[in-house]
């Protein structure tokens, strides 16, 4: 599912990028609703369970769970290249189990570096290995880009952190240079990939108008949530409002995960003939 | 804290800070800025410059001089000169492969190579040292291995490149930081000269050093300055670790070294004089 390069990237940065993944129309309308879903919220009006929102002076605005509320996410969570690129890494079972939108501002505060490793053992919900040239990556932040984002702004990261033997010094900042610290421009629709023991954060935006990005956070499907505690998806009393492969991707894999599979198998086949 | 050994009489106790550990973990080399003072620098500039001046028949045996279509290259300098002898053991940078080799460093090869400004080759390739034999993806190779443990690194092959002339950016030593620790194997498709390519250069004053595992991908960008590029290149591989490259210490002519720099050549199983000088010092 990766090519060798991406799997040889990825080893040795901790991320990758996938440009255009998303489709530009899909991009403009998820723009717009974030900037209806934003305005909503200015005025106090209340969202749809399990879909919320929080938000403290000088952070982004974060609204939940979107795809429970809008198809353009939920197909967003199905794309075939963020699942092309999270099977593989997760010997083709991913899971998702978090969807969190954000909307920033030039008055918004950096996001400090976070993730890396720390010393001592390894947390086994975030692992990363290697055999026989494949990779498991128990763990994967994907974050999908709605604007572009000029160098300089945006998402930084600390390439190869996530197998750092060593805990890493607190005074480095997002806004150091490389090979340190890498800040990586990606236009609407790109994609970036990265391991969350990959040291990572998030210069302050520049741009007049605001930055929107999507999360979405995997793990192996077949391995027990860290935190699983009834705040994360699948949310049952909502099912409903999602398509059955979607409802299955969020579930852990007991082998029953059909319409998933038969989805995959589909993008495979088209990605073949493309 | 110091480790102790008995078995094996290492002394592991790391002469490197916490930060130059993470970060030759990150990277797979470090950057010393001024590693050679001004003086220091002025006379290993003159030395090689008169050698390159003279003809090779005519260089103190046993160093030898190559002259190359865009370069030279001087073998052995510190049999020619005591400067290089000291260079070899200069306390800044060897603190730096005490570190990374348990307090055990050998110097198994030294030479100069000498670029002169020549067209970019776009095909320039980047390669990783394997000592004669290259071992199949997915192993490690012993003979040049990166590890960590328990907050102390063992890297048992370590080049330290130390700059006798100024280098300007894309330029000179190219690596891919993290490289060292790579698990997959290396596309054919990533090449050092493309606009894309991960691979970084690194500006340099002359007397900085670069400090690098030669298990890194590396290579050498082609020079585009007017002066020529010197680079003094110091290979040291653990002491402890067997003599798979038979050269040094050149017996025929141990009368050109000290006893210190003949014993920092030899593979041995005892704390070297230098080493123990400077685990004292520090």
């Amino acid at each position: 599912m990766l090519t060798q390069e991406e799997r040889w990237y990825f080893d040795l940065k901790g991320y990758m990028v996938v440009r255009q993944a998303v489709p530009d129309e899909d991009v403009r309308a998820m723009r717009k609703q974030m900037e209806i879903w934003f305005e909503a919220d200015r005025n106090g009006v209340a969202f749809h369970p399990p879909v919320r929102t929080n938000h403290t002076p000088n952070k982004p605005w974060w609204i939940y769970n979107v795809h429970y509320d809008n198809e353009v996410f939920q197909r967003l969570t199905i794309n075939r290249e963020i699942l092309r690129v999270t099977r593989g890494l997760t010997m083709n079972k991913p899971r998702l189990y978090d969807v969190v939108a954000n909307r920033l501002t030039k008055e918004t505060d950096e996001i400090e570096l976070h993730g890396g490793f720390t010393g001592g053992f390894r947390e086994p919900h975030v692992g990363y290995q290697v055999a026989n040239e494949e990779i498991f990556c128990s763990f994967i932040n994907v974050a999908i880009s709605l604007v572009d984002v000029p160098a300089g702004a945006g998402f930084v990261c600390i390439p190869g952190s996530h197998k750092s033997n060593f805990q890493y010094p607190e005074d480095i900042t997002v806004n150091h240079g490389p090979p340190t610290v890498a800040n990586i421009a990606a236009a609407a629709g790109d994609v970036i990939f990265f391991a969350p023991i990959t040291r990572h954060g998030a210069r302050r935006w520049t741009e007049d108008d605001p930055r929107m990005t999507v999360f979405m956070r995997f793990i192996h499907a077949a391995q027990f949530h860290a935190q699983d505690d009834g705040h994360w998806p699948p949310f049952e009393k909502q099912k409903t409002r999602l398509s059955q492969a979607v409802y299955q991707l969020e579930q852990r894999d007991h082998g029953q995960r059909q319409a998933l599979y038969d989805l995959m198998a589909q993008q495979d086949e088209q990605k073949g003939a493309g | 804290m110091e480790m102790e050994y008995p078995h094996s009489g290492i002394r592991i106790d790391s002469t490197l800070t916490e930060q130059e550990k993470w970060y030759f973990d990150l990277h797979g080399f470090l950057v010393l800025r001024q590693a050679v003072s001004p003086e220091v620098l002025k006379e290993l500039q003159d030395i090689v410059h008169g050698w390159l001046g003279s003809k090779p028949d005519l260089m103190p045996i046993p160093v030898t001089l190559n002259h190359l279509e865009h370069g030279a290259v001087i073998q052995h300098p510190q049999y020619g000169h005591s400067a290089f002898e000291r260079l070899a053991q200069h306390p800044p940078i060897l603190r730096i492969l005490m570190g990374l080799m348990w307090n055990r460093p050998r110097l198994f090869i030294s030479g100069i190579q000498v670029q002169k400004k020549r067209p970019a080759d776009r095909d320039a390739v980047m390669h990783k040292d394997h000592s004669g034999f290259e071992f199949p993806p997915g192993f490690r190779n012993p003979h040049n291995d990166y590890q960590a443990s328990g907050g102390k690194i063992y890297c048992n092959f370590v080049n330290a490149s130390i700059a006798l002339a100024d280098v300007p950016p894309n330029m000179g030593f190219a690596c891919v930081p993290g490289s060292h620790k790579s698990e997959v194997k290396c596309p054919s498709t990533i090449k050092m000269m493309d606009d894309d390519s991960p691979a970084i250069t690194f500006p340099l004053n002359a007397g900085d050093c670069i400090i690098f595992s030669p298990n890194l991908i590396h290579g050498t960008k082609p020079w585009g300055a007017d002066h020529d590029r010197i680079t003094v290149f110091n290979r040291y591989q653990f002491s402890f670790y067997f003599n798979e490259n038979s050269g040094y210490p050149i017996e025929t002519h141990r009368d050109k070294i000290s006893e210190e720099q003949y014993e920092l050549e030899s593979v041995g199983v005892e704390e070297k004089s230098v080493v123990h000088r400077l685990l004292e010092a520090l």
